[in-house]
This record gives C-alpha cells, structure tokens and sequence, in this order.
C-alpha cells in the first residue's frame, strides 16, 4: 500500500523546487566569503548543483516509482537499506531543524526582538504540519502561488532599489578574492541551496510524468538560479564591500529603499519571502521525514508521525545551537562538509552500486 | 462525560425505532385504484385528513339510463380555476351530449376515450395507484376518477399565485438581461430553455425531502458536462434524507464537499444568464422548487471574482474592474489586521509624514489598537445586519444613523481614533465588491485583525499560507477549488486576472468542460473587410 | 506555567490523534505515535526544565573540524 496516494504535475515541481532553492537563501548570503564575486560564485555553484541534480534525477527515473527509501531497499538489501535510509532521514531532520532555526533567530533577532524564539518555531512548525498532513498534491498548489507571489516581490524590491545601485559594485571581476574564498564560497552555496534538493529524491516518484523529470529540474534550477542571482546582484550593487559584514544582507539593501519618501522600509517584504519560501523548505523537509518515518516502520499512514516529529524538530532546532553566532559559524564553516556526503557520496554510492547489481525500477 | 455519551447512545437507538417505524408505515400506501369511485373517494379523504381545501367534485354525465359517474379531486388554490370549468366539465357535461358519442364508446375504456376524444387540456396522463393520486394533487394537478375504471386522469392545470419575473435584488446590471429566476421550477426551467435553445440542455427531475416532497431540478449540457460530476450530483442529492428541502441553501448544505469551510463550495446566482454561462462552461445545474436561488457545481475560487457584467461590456474596463475586485477582496481580508500589525508592531513602515498624522489621531483613546479593530468591525457587522433586516425606509435611516452620526460621535467623543474609523469604514465598503465570499471574507478578518495584533506581520503571513493551505486542500465536485491558480493552468488564466476579448476565449475551463473543449472557432477576431485587388 | 501549557498542548495533539487510530483499529500506529510523542514529550520537557542535554551538532563539528586538521587546506 501506498503511503502518499497523490500525484503532482511537472510543473508543480518546478514551483517546488524553486521554492525549496531560494529557501533560506532569501535571508541568509552563502556567498559571504566571496565578496562583490559571489554572484559569479553562485553561477558556477549553479552548475555545480545541476552536476548534483543530474544524480538525483538519473537516479529517480531509473527507478520510476520507487522513492528514496523504496531505491536504499532495494539496491542495499533489507539491512542496510535501512541503515542508509535512517541516515538520509537524519539529515532531512536536520536541515528542517536548522531552517527552522534560521527563522527563529531572523525573526526574534531583527523583527520581533521582544518575543521568545520558540513562539515562531511552534507557529511556523504547526502551519506547516498543517500543509505536511494535507499531503503532497497540497504542498504542490499552495507552492505555486507562494512561489509566484515571491518572484514578483524579488523583482519589485529588485527594481525599487535601482537607484541605489552602483553597478561598478560588481567589477573588478576576480581580483579582490582568492582563488581559495572563490572555490569556498562555490562549494557553500553548491551545498546550500542547490545540493539540499536531494530530499526530492522522495517527491521524485509522486510526479506524474517522470519523463519531464529532467526538463523539470533543469528549469526550475535556472529559475532558482536565476533569483539567486538577481538577488545576489542587488545586494552587492546596493550594498558593495559592506555586504560580507551583515548577517543578513537583503534585508540591509532593502531596507534603504526610498522612493520620494512614500515608499520606504520595505524591507517587511524581504521578511515575508523569507517566511513563504522558509515554509514551502521546511515542509517539504518536515513532509520527507515524516513519510520516511512512516515508511521505515511500516506504518498504514504517516499521519500520526506528523506531530510528534514537528516536537522533535522544534526541540533539535532549539538545542543545537547557544547563539545565533554558532549557528552561522556552523552554516558557513562546517555545514558544507557536513552535508556533502548526505547530497553526493551516498547518492553517487547508490547509482553506482545500483548499475554495479543491475537494480532497475519496474514502472507501474 | 459519560452521561452525555449515554445520552448520545440514547439518542441514536431512539431514532433506529424511529426509522423502523417509519418504514412499517410506508408499506400500508402503494394501494392500487379500486372501481369503486365511492370507496377510493373515501381513502382519499381519510389520506387528506379532511382538510378543507382538498376538494372532490362528484358529477356524472351521458345519457340517463346509463349515466358515467366520475370525481374531480383537486386542492383549491393549486389548480387553475377556470380551466377546471371550461376545459375538463364542460367537455364532459356538455359537448359529449352532442353527437349521440354516448353510444359509440366501450364500457371498459371511457378513460382513453375521455382523454382522446373529450378533454381538451394538453397534459395528461394516466395513474393507476392511489398514492399517484395523492402525489399528483399535491403537485397541483386535477385528477379526474371514474366509477368502474382502475385508472385515473391526472391532468395537469396548475394554476396558483406566483410571483412575476422580476430583477433579482441582490444581482444588480447596468447593462445585461433584467430576468431573474422566481420561485415556480416551472418557470425557471423555461427561462433556461430560453437561453439555450438545444436538445442536449438536460433537465433531470427528482422529489427530495419525505415531508415536504420538494421537486428538485438537475440542469446540464449533455456533451459538454462531465458525467462523473452529473452522476455525483444525482447521487448526492439522492442521499439527502430529510424532512424538508426550502430553500436551495437546504440542498446546497446537504451536498457540500467542504461543510466545515468557511467558503462556499457551491455557486448560486439568481439570473437566468449567468446560469446558461455557467452550463455551457460545462457546469451542472441544480434548481429547486420555491427558491429562486440556483446553485451551481462545480463552484471555483475565482468566480466569486467573475461577474456576468465582464462578458457582456468590453474586456479593458472588465479586466480593470476585475482587478479591482481582487483588490477588494485582499484589502477586506486584510485591511484591519494590516493596520493593527503596522501599528503595534512596524511602526517604521508608515511613512514619517504619515505616522505623525496617525499617532496624533491615536492619542487619548483609552483600547489598545487591537480592541479598537474588532470592536468596529463587531459594530459594522451589527449595522450591516440591522440594514439588511429591515425594510428599505427604515434600513437607509439606520445605516445613516450608524455610519454619520455613530461614526462621527465616536471619533469626537475620543473613543475611537479616526484612522481607525477610516480603516474600518473602507474595509466594509470593500468587502461589498465581491459578495460570494463575503461570509468567508468577515471571518478571516477577524482571524487577521487577532493574528496581526498578536504577532504582527508575521502572524499575518502565517494566516495567509494557513488560508492558501486550506483553499488548495479544498475541492468542489472534483474540481481543485484554486483551479486555474493551483494547478496552474496557463489557457484558463484567460479569464481569472484579466478578462480576455471573447473572440480569445476559445477554450472551456480545463478542470470542468475539458472533454468537450472547443468553444469557438480560432479566427473569430473582428477584421476589417478585405478589399478586392482586381477593382 | 510553560510546563502547565506544554501538558495542555500535549493532550491536545493525543485528542487530535487517537480517535482515528482508534477508529481505523491501527494499533501499531497508535504504538508508533504513542512512543514518538513520549519521547518527544520527554525532551521538551527536559529543555523546558533546562537539563543540559547531549547537543548532537558539537558531536558534528567536532568530527568536521577533526577533517579540517586532516586535511589541511
């Protein structure tokens, strides 16, 4: 029996995949390191993670229907696959609890400085606990419109912000950074944004036609991309050499938006694509390792999974870090590292050990 | 706790002896006619309870030796007078004494010879059961018995008082037909043939509701309709066991797919052309005797911003109104909850020219923001609902009182801040523009106005996916109720924005009459005449 | 006061859950859900009283860093 009985369109997924890739990014710069380059660094790391998608994808339409935990299974063996499985679950886990986190601290940081962190993790947690146990086709509509509604937020803050823009910002091209920081830079935003859609890898076999899968994924990184780098452009045409010092830097080059004195602050827009992108991550995180779980133990739904593990990663996001300033030490320093295995060796592992046995999917 | 489960047990064992009752008491009708005119007269009285507008006329006519005796049975006010008198006796008492008939007919068929040969009234049809006796009274027909014959005529000539055709209140246009539905089915039924002059336009006829019998009528374009979504409808409907059906609300709760939402699943409209729109997009259609009110499924987000004004004037202004209805609707969704997050929370949005204005406005009323919003959005709903109630006169001078002389009162006696009154005020002028989603509209405001004042515009955000997480969960007759939005379909958003030219829209709506989907031909856009070469 | 509201809210998600595995007869689920919301419960529980719990991610830097020291790049 089937755990997830719907079925998205391609072009749901694009939405999808979109949301999930400009996620967190919309607050936080993983391109800190490298300066006025990083929108240059966000274009190789694009390739970058289309190298990582290829993967994913290749991965996917060898075994049509099957998920990520249904592939483990089946190219592992019962035991292991398990294990494996267990592992990639944990990572999900984490990352939600780590999005969530970001959240929290954005949130009782710089907007809501009187409020307790847990007031926006529980929130944020039971609305998209909400979306998690509407399932999938639910998760897919409620993408588009949030996706939609952020573009056209992007390009208007983009476009408001013109003014301040110094183009002269961007150049010179590759003479303030090192080779090293660029390299840096390249493999934080490969494994920020971009590798971290190997949790499609459980949505993958929910899409109705995985024949587009390659087509889809391909628009919907260029797309993704390419907000990043509108983004990414803004910031440091607004912002210039000042930008590696803010914590947040789209919030900073919005914020200084003035139009005649009318339209001012704007910044509040900024922070509403971050929660509409932040929910559309988090939920499909919360969604995969809640399905996983439910896979895992065998269970009929993975309904009643759905809370108690919202409690977890509540708690995790809470516990794992004392300070906003460990939590971006982590992010900058020790995620990329951290989460390279779970997006490339273990994938790459089990694409080659699936060729090696010959494991193939049945369709149907 | 468990007294009130007992209760509960109580309760349904109680109405399982109910329905068992109720169902050993069916059994009793279903009697057949008896030749004996005296006797089924009698069961028909005692059937009626000897009400007193249950009438029986005894008469009998031919020739003396052999006179044919026969009964009119009918309810007083259903039927139509005159027509009694001069097209079922008169034949009968006096045309048939002409022509020396009497003995050319054969004793067993005076029925088919009185319907062939006398009754000059277009309807009628032969029952043979006395429960279709009963059934076609009630309905208004006349039934006419004859002594010695197990059939009966059931002629119809209703004829009661009915309301005229008129211009429904609650839909007004500028410019489009001025016809709205009324409360006979009859006469709703035809207004729809007369907009769609096709034999594939589908009325189905069926009798809800055990007491009250009400007929219920299922309107469709065959070919264009999906079948799966006609047969759900029939089913649906054939489900409702209830006492009464009066009013379509009564259907439309009944058959709901989302009870517990606070948007309506189910469209209703009251004119006859924007229901024919709507069967030809491929939508069924479900009228009900006694309400003017038609529903329509399935129903989508977006039509409650649709109008049947936009099709009929030009697309640039439609397409601006419509934008506008959108606009609308979010700033009524939104409005309050806005203003209390900005002012509690955000102060830095306002502009600095602005928050001076506001914050002077504010100064030395004694309720926090908040309170102020929903206790002026509790006062506007209580003022809408005492103009709505009351007759026209009266309800013009109480919203005058409510909005002039309330309003202004307020703000000087300092217990409302002006903006706040300003915010409110525009807030109800808005939520008028897009009328179906009014109930869901004041309901999430107010959720809106809480949220905004308890965690600003975060809360705000939160509400709004928490919305769009129900609205894309929701489905109406298998439609996705966020349709062309989510799933997104590119050719449907021709009509959701902006209103395109009709010669452009040439598909139906993808999620609802896709399986016949060409509306138009493609090249339907106006050309000037093209001129000869050879002149 | 926290630790009064956390309870509430605990037996409301039990509320919102167990009528449907009930009904459904779906017993292991039911274990499923019990065992993952006790835990769960419990770890709340132990951050809302403020006992120094295991953090798993110095167990994750730690292992990174000692890569970084591996490898020096």
């Amino acid at each position: 029996m089937k755990l997830e009985g719907g079925k998205i369109p391609a072009n749901q997924l694009v939405f999808l995949i979109i949301g999930f890739i400009y996620g967190t990014v919309v607050i936080i710069n993983p391109g800190r390191a490298a300066g006025n380059d990083a929108w240059l660094a966000f274009i190789v790391s694009m390739l970058v993670g289309l190298c990582f998608a290829a993967i994913y994808v290749i991965l996917a339409q060898r075994f049509q229907t099957k998920n990520l935990l249904e592939i483990n299974d089946l190219v592992f063996g019962p035991y292991l696959g398990k294990l494996i499985s267990l592992v990639y679950l944990w990572y999900f886990f984490h990352l939600g609890a780590i999005v969530l986190r970001n959240f929290g601290d954005f949130l009782a940081g710089i907007i809501f400085p009187e409020t307790p962190i847990s007031v926006f993790l529980i929130t944020m947690v039971l609305i998209c606990a909400s979306a998690v146990r509407n399932g999938i086709e639910v998760i897919g509509r409620t993408s588009i419109i949030l996706t939609i509604i952020t573009t056209i937020i992007l390009v208007l803050t983009s476009l408001l912000s013109i003014p301040l823009m110094d183009f002269n910002n961007l150049l010179p091209i590759l003479q303030t950074t090192k080779l090293k920081e660029f390299l840096t830079t390249v493999l934080i935003s490969a494994t920020f944004p971009f590798g971290e859609t190997v949790v499609f890898l459980m949505i993958f076999s929910t899409v109705n036609n995985p024949k587009k899968l390659k087509l889809t994924t391909l628009i919907a990184f260029l797309f993704g991309g390419g907000l990043l780098l509108i983004q990414a452009i803004r910031n440091i045409a607004v912002l210039g050499t000042l930008m590696d010092i803010y914590t947040y830097p789209s919030y900073t080059a919005v914020r200084a938006v003035n139009i005649f004195e009318v339209i001012t602050r704007i910044e509040i827009l900024v922070v509403i694509n971050f929660l509409t992108m932040g929910f559309i991550k988090v939920t499909v995180l919360y969604y995969a390792v809640s399905l996983g779980t439910a896979q895992l133990l065998k269970l009929k739904s993975y309904l009643p999974v759905v809370l108690p593990i919202g409690i977890l990663m509540i708690c995790l996001s809470l516990l794992q870090f004392e300070s906003s300033f460990e939590n971006s030490y982590f992010t900058y320093t020790i995620y990329p590292f951290y989460a390279l295995p779970f997006q490339i060796f273990l994938p790459l592992l089990t694409l080659l050990v699936a060729i090696i046995r010959g494991k193939k999917g049945v369709p149907g | 706790m468990f007294n009130y489960l007992a209760k509960k047990f109580n309760l349904v064992r109680l109405l399982r002896k109910q329905s068992t009752q109720n169902a050993n008491g069916k059994k009793q009708s279903g009697l057949k006619i008896s030749p004996h005119l005296k006797q089924n007269l009698e069961t028909l009285k005692k059937t009626f309870k000897e009400s007193n507008d249950f009438v029986i006329r005894e008469f009998s006519f031919g020739s003396k030796e052999e006179p044919i005796n026969v009964a009119l049975v009918y309810i007083e006010g259903l039927v139509a007078k005159t027509s009694i008198n001069d097209d079922i006796m008169k034949p009968l008492m006096y045309d048939s004494s002409f022509a020396g008939f009497i003995n050319t007919y054969q004793p067993n068929d005076i029925i088919a010879f009185i319907d062939e040969r006398l009754l000059s009234m277009a309807d009628s049809i032969k029952v043979s059961n006395l429960e279709e006796v009963v059934e076609g009274c009630l309905d208004g027909h006349t039934i006419l018995l004859v002594e010695g014959e197990t059939q009966a005529l059931s002629i119809s000539n209703q004829g009661w008082e009915r309301r005229s055709i008129s211009e429904p209140q609650g839909e007004v246009v500028v410019r489009g037909p001025r016809e709205g539905f009324t409360e006979t089915l009859r006469i709703n039924t035809s207004l729809l043939r007369r907009k769609i002059h096709n034999p594939d336009l589908v009325l189905e006829m069926l009798k809800v509701g055990q007491k009250t019998r009400t007929n219920v009528c299922i309107a469709y374009i065959a070919g264009i309709a999906d079948d799966g979504v006609v047969q759900e409808v029939k089913n649906r409907i054939e489900d409702i066991k209830t006492d009464a059906i009066l009013e379509s609300g009564y259907i439309e709760q009944f058959i709901e797919d989302a009870p517990f939402s606070p948007f309506a699943t189910i469209g209703n409209s009251e004119k006859p052309d924007v229901v024919a729109a709507k069967l030809l997009e491929g939508r069924v259609a479900i009228l009900v005797d006694g309400s003017p009110v038609v529903l329509t499924v399935p129903f989508l987000f977006i039509e409650g911003f649709q109008s049947a004004e936009d099709y009929y004037s030009r697309p640039y202004y439609s397409s601006l109104v419509r934008i506008l209805r959108y606009m609308g609707f979010l700033f009524s969704l939104y409005g309050p909850g806005f203003f209390v997050a900005v002012v509690a929370f955000h102060q830095e949005l306002i502009p600095d020219a602005l928050i001076i204005t506001i914050s002077s406005a504010m100064e030395g009323t004694p309720f926090p923001v908040a309170l102020e919003a929903i206790g002026m959005g509790i006062v506007f709903e209580i003022l809408r609902e005492a103009g709505v109630r009351l007759p026209k006169a009266v309800g013009q001078s109480v919203s005058i009182v409510g909005a002039l002389v309330l309003g202004d009162a307020v703000v000087s006696a300092g217990f409302v801040s002006s903006t706040m009154v300003i915010v409110v005020a525009f807030t109800a002028i808005a939520s008028f523009v897009v009328t179906s989603h009014s109930d869901a509209e004041s309901i999430i405001r107010f959720v809106m106005t809480l949220l905004g004042s308890a965690l600003g515009l975060f809360g705000i955000t939160i509400g709004t996916i928490g919305i769009l997480i129900h609205l894309s969960a929701l489905r109406s007759f298998g439609s996705p109720y966020l349709s062309p939005l989510a799933p997104i379909s590119w050719l449907d958003l021709k009509d959701t924005f902006l209103r395109f030219p009709l010669w452009a829209m040439i598909t139906r709506p993808k999620t609802i009459g896709w399986n016949n989907y060409q509306r138009e031909s493609l090249d339907l856009i106006p050309k000037p005449p093209q001129k000869k070469k050879d002149k | 006061m926290i630790i009064v509201g956390y309870i509430f809210a605990l037996i409301g998600i039990i509320l919102f859950e167990i009528p449907t595995l009930i009904l459904n007869k779906s017993w292991w689920e039911m274990a499923v859900f019990l065992g993952l919301t006790g835990f769960a419960f419990l770890l709340g529980l132990l951050m809302i009283l403020q006992v120094n719990i295991p953090n798993p991610v110095y167990l994750i830097n730690k292992t990174v860093e000692y890569f970084f020291d591996l490898v020096p790049i």
